[in-house]
């Protein structure tokens, strides 16, 4: 308690000013809560609180009557004496968040942050740009968005969060950036003088256990300082979500001369230069080489290990179709290629190889991280779960646990070095022998794919197989990302598209919680705006109806994103375990749609899309007429908007 | 996939064939009560609405377990007991207070309707683009 009093006492802040107002307002605070019905009792005992007398040790202190006059808009701008605060220390924040170029400020607004609020919409030329306010109808919103832009981009955005409340509407979604080692900043407001419930002593304290780093300034300076280091938290690996709690005082003073400090990205520690040498030499004496990729952090990881394979002429194994920043599945050196005797498989963040470096998971941070003990599944050995199998093929030995693509610039420049002419020519031979193999083995799974999945062709409701092939025309020649998870909807794009971005597909949800889908295919737009790119989201109706205002972000902010409904009227992967339960009970599957099904009503998404301000069409249950509405959802998407394309599927 | 599911099936159908004996032979079914059945009982639910989609289709199998209404019925009422013997999925089981021998052979009389009417390949003209799309000359992304 001493503490927050000596920092408060230090600061001009609104706590005080309310203080000062309390007693002032109260005349007229009695005239306001009159007017509005339930309000006069609650201020009563906020009064007590504020004069420090009669409140029971852990009743919730009511609004006071500053608060109130406050809420109803008779009260001064809060600022020093009444003066204008020049420059307030939330333009710096600003400045801070602009210096490490982050884009986007994805937000549910809310009094604890209203000084950084102000700043962002108000501060620097052009004001609201790097970052831009992007408002959310809800927190979970907010994150999801902040999941679907990072693993679009390989860059975090900041979600900014109103106090207790905020963090605790969005806390799935962190929890979910977290398993998905999501990078992201996650701002959240403080105002110990405002409404109590709001806020709190160890406000990070309620998410500490899924995310990497947190911070609480108690200055201006100690702030920036802190969004400079959640900036750098979340961008080494392992990569995460990270919290900064930022008091509202802070946000409000007066920053005088104070300079924003000079930017030290992250620096992720790769293979030191005799590892490298080492395993470019393995990678040159190889008759048949072979890079195995999982999921490096950046595009610009992507281009490096691009630029390995050609200059070795190894055949790669590619995690494209399982989501963001792997090997290009369509490159000519991607697939078994040639012949599949490989005699050395490295693996990059993966290993399924004979020497693999596998950058830390973000369960490393578990043990400085969960000091409540929570053992959250998944992150600490505990059972396997029902849907786990046993891991198959290769395991390397020799793993060395540092970051991949940071060890990439080190291990191209030794293999550029021991190159020779023969090794050259070698790999160039190589090369032109897995482009075709590669190839036709591209076309055999697309061969595959129609002998499995094409029976439902002609099926209404429409089949999904159907729905991903006659996508891929239409987006062949396109700059697309597909940001919603696609195991429900059979991940038919991984056999029939090309993944050729280090975006193309951006993954499942990655904790396995429904209504991720939705936002992040958002944060995805956010991402693709404005680049000539659009997002793909074929979305289930379970996931749609968590936080359907998603939509509306998408318009009011411009999304080019393309929603077309799996629209089974259920929660279909519920419904088919219920059916097994009643049945391996005896009790017959006829009441398994109850708590399972959204029929009666069946709803809307075209009218939902169109409430929210989203162009839409459908319900489609004839596949006969998906092309021309694919179609028409593509030039609208490119004209940036984003569109609805309600689609009534088989539930599988 | 395909082939899998057949030489699947046939192994299920070898123990199910064996206790079909037991089951009584019945008169057959009306496909347009099987069919109000099939969708109540949520059997679309994990094989489509017309047995085509889906954890397992129920057309163009081969699958001795539909050939004859009494290796369906032995299998229906059974299935939970041969769950662990044959990797499992999710079939549930149905017992005659679930699902009568008088319904079961009315969903029968459903299934039997279903046909395998997907195009040939060659006369989805989507799949020829895909193909040549699969084959074309890398376009690397930006
Ligand atoms: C929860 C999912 C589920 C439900 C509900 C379900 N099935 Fe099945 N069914 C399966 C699976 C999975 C198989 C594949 C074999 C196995 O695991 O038993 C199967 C197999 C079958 C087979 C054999 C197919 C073959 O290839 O031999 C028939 C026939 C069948 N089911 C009929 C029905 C009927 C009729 C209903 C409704 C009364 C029904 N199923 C409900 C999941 C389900
Ligand atoms: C937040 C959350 N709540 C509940 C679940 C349990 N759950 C798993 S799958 C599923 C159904 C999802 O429905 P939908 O998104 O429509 O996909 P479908 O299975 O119908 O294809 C639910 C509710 C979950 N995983 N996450
Ligand atoms: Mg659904």
């Amino acid at each position: 308690m001493s503490k927050d009093d000596a920092d408060n006492g230090k600061l001009v802040g609104r706590r005080n000013f309310l203080r000062g107002a309390a007693t002032g307002a109260a005349a007229g605070a009695a005239t306001i809560a009159g007017a509005i019905p339930g309000l006069a009792e609650a201020q009563e005992s906020g009064g007590k609180t504020i004069a420090g007398s009669g409140a029971k040790p852990g009743a919730v202190p009511a609004p006071t009557a500053a608060q109130l006059a406050r809420e109803t808009g008779a009260v001064e701008p809060a600022g020093p004496a009444g003066q204008t605060v020049v420059r307030p220390g939330s333009d710096l924040m600003v400045e801070t968040l602009k210096q490490m170029g982050v884009e986007f400020v994805t937000s549910n607004n809310g009094s604890s942050f209203e000084g950084l609020q102000e700043s962002i919409v108000n501060y620097g030329s052009p004001p609201n740009t790097m970052p831009e306010f992007v408002t959310c109808l809800h927190e979970e919103t907010a994150v999801d968005m902040g999941s679907g832009y990072a693993r679009a981009t390989g860059k975090p955005l900041v979600a900014l969060l109103h106090g207790t409340l905020g963090l605790q509407h969005a806390s799935m979604a962190i929890y979910q950036a977290y398993y998905g080692g999501v990078p992201m900043i996650i701002l959240a407001g403080r105002d110990k003088g405002f409404i109590q419930a709001h806020t709190a002593d160890d406000m990070a304290s309620m998410i500490r256990g899924f995310t990497k780093w947190d911070a609480q300034p108690k200055t201006l300076p100690e702030a920036l300082a802190a969004l400079q280091e959640a900036y750098r938290q979340a961008t080494t690996a392992p990569t995460g979500p990270v919290v900064v709690i930022l008091d509202t005082e802070i946000q409000k003073e007066a920053a005088g001369s104070l300079q924003v400090p000079a930017f030290k990205p992250a620096v992720n520690k790769g293979i030191d230069a005799a590892t490298a040498e080492a395993l470019a030499a393995k990678l040159l004496a190889a008759k048949n080489p072979r890079i195995a990729v999982g999921h490096l952090r950046t595009p610009e990881g992507v281009k490096q290990v691009i630029q390995l394979a050609e200059l070795v002429g190894a055949s790669t194994a590619t995690q494209a179709t399982a989501g963001p920043m792997s090997f290009p599945n369509r490159h000519p050196l991607c697939g078994p290629g040639a012949a599949t005797d490989y005699d050395f498989i490295l693996g990059l963040e993966t290993k399924a190889a004979d020497a693999a470096i596998v950058g830390p998971e973000i369960g490393t941070t578990v043990a400085t991280r969960d000091k409540g003990g929570i053992g959250f599944g998944g992150l600490v050995p505990t059972q396997p779960g029902r849907t786990d199998r046993p891991a198959r093929g290769k395991v390397a030995s020799e793993v060395y646990p540092v970051d991949a693509e940071a060890s990439l610039p080190l291990l191209i420049a030794a293999v550029q070095k021991g190159l020779t002419a023969a090794q050259k020519r070698a790999a160039s031979t190589r090369a032109q022998a897995h482009a075709p193999a590669n190839r036709t083995a591209s076309q055999a799974a697309v061969t595959k794919a129609f002998a499995a999945k094409k029976t439902g062709w002609d099926n209404s409701p429409v089949s999904l197989f159907r729905i991903y092939a006659e996508l891929w025309p239409l987006l062949e020649n396109e700059d697309w990302c597909l940001a919603s998870p696609t195991a429900f909807s059979g991940g038919h794009h991984a056999a029939l598209w090309a993944h050729d971005r280090p975006y193309s597909y951006l993954g499942p949800q990655p904790a396995g919680g429904i209504g991720y889908g939705a936002g992040a295919c958002g944060g995805a737009g956010l991402a693709a705006r404005g680049k000539g790119r659009f997002v793909v989201n074929i979305q289930t109706d379970g996931d749609m109806n968590f936080t359907p205002g998603v939509l509306w972000t998408e318009a009011h902010h411009r999304l080019p994103v393309l929603s077309i409904m799996h629209n089974n009227r259920a929660w279909h992967q519920e419904l088919m375990f219920l059916e097994f339960m009643a049945g391996a009970r005896g009790r017959g599957t006829d009441r398994a749609s109850i708590g399972s099904t959204l029929r009666d009503p069946f709803i809307d998404y075209k009218k939902m899309a169109e409430a929210y301000g989203v162009a839409g069409e459908g319900p489609i249950e004839d596949p006969t007429l998906l092309q021309a509405a694919f179609k028409r959802g593509i030039d609208a998407v490119k004209s940036g908007r984003p569109y609805m394309i309600d689609v009534v599927t088989q539930p599988r | 996939m395909i082939q899998s599911q057949t030489l699947r099936a046939a192994a299920m159908a070898a123990v199910f064939a064996a206790f079909a004996g037991a089951v009584a032979a019945q008169p057959p079914g009306d496909p347009v009560r099987g069919k109000q059945l099939y969708y109540n009982n949520t059997c679309y639910g994990c094989h489509g609405f017309q047995g085509q989609t889906g954890a397992r289709n129920l057309v163009g199998t081969n699958s001795p377990i539909i050939a004859d209404p009494k290796t369906f019925l032995a299998f229906l009422r059974d299935r939970g007991s041969y769950a662990p013997m044959i990797p499992s999925t999710s079939m549930p089981t149905f017992p005659a207070i679930a699902i009568s021998d008088r319904q079961a052979m009315d969903i029968y009389a459903y299934i039997k309707t279903f046909k395998l009417d997907s195009p040939d390949v060659k006369d989805i003209p989507l799949f020829a683009k895909i193909q040549s799309s699969a084959g074309a000359p890398y376009k690397p992304g930006k």
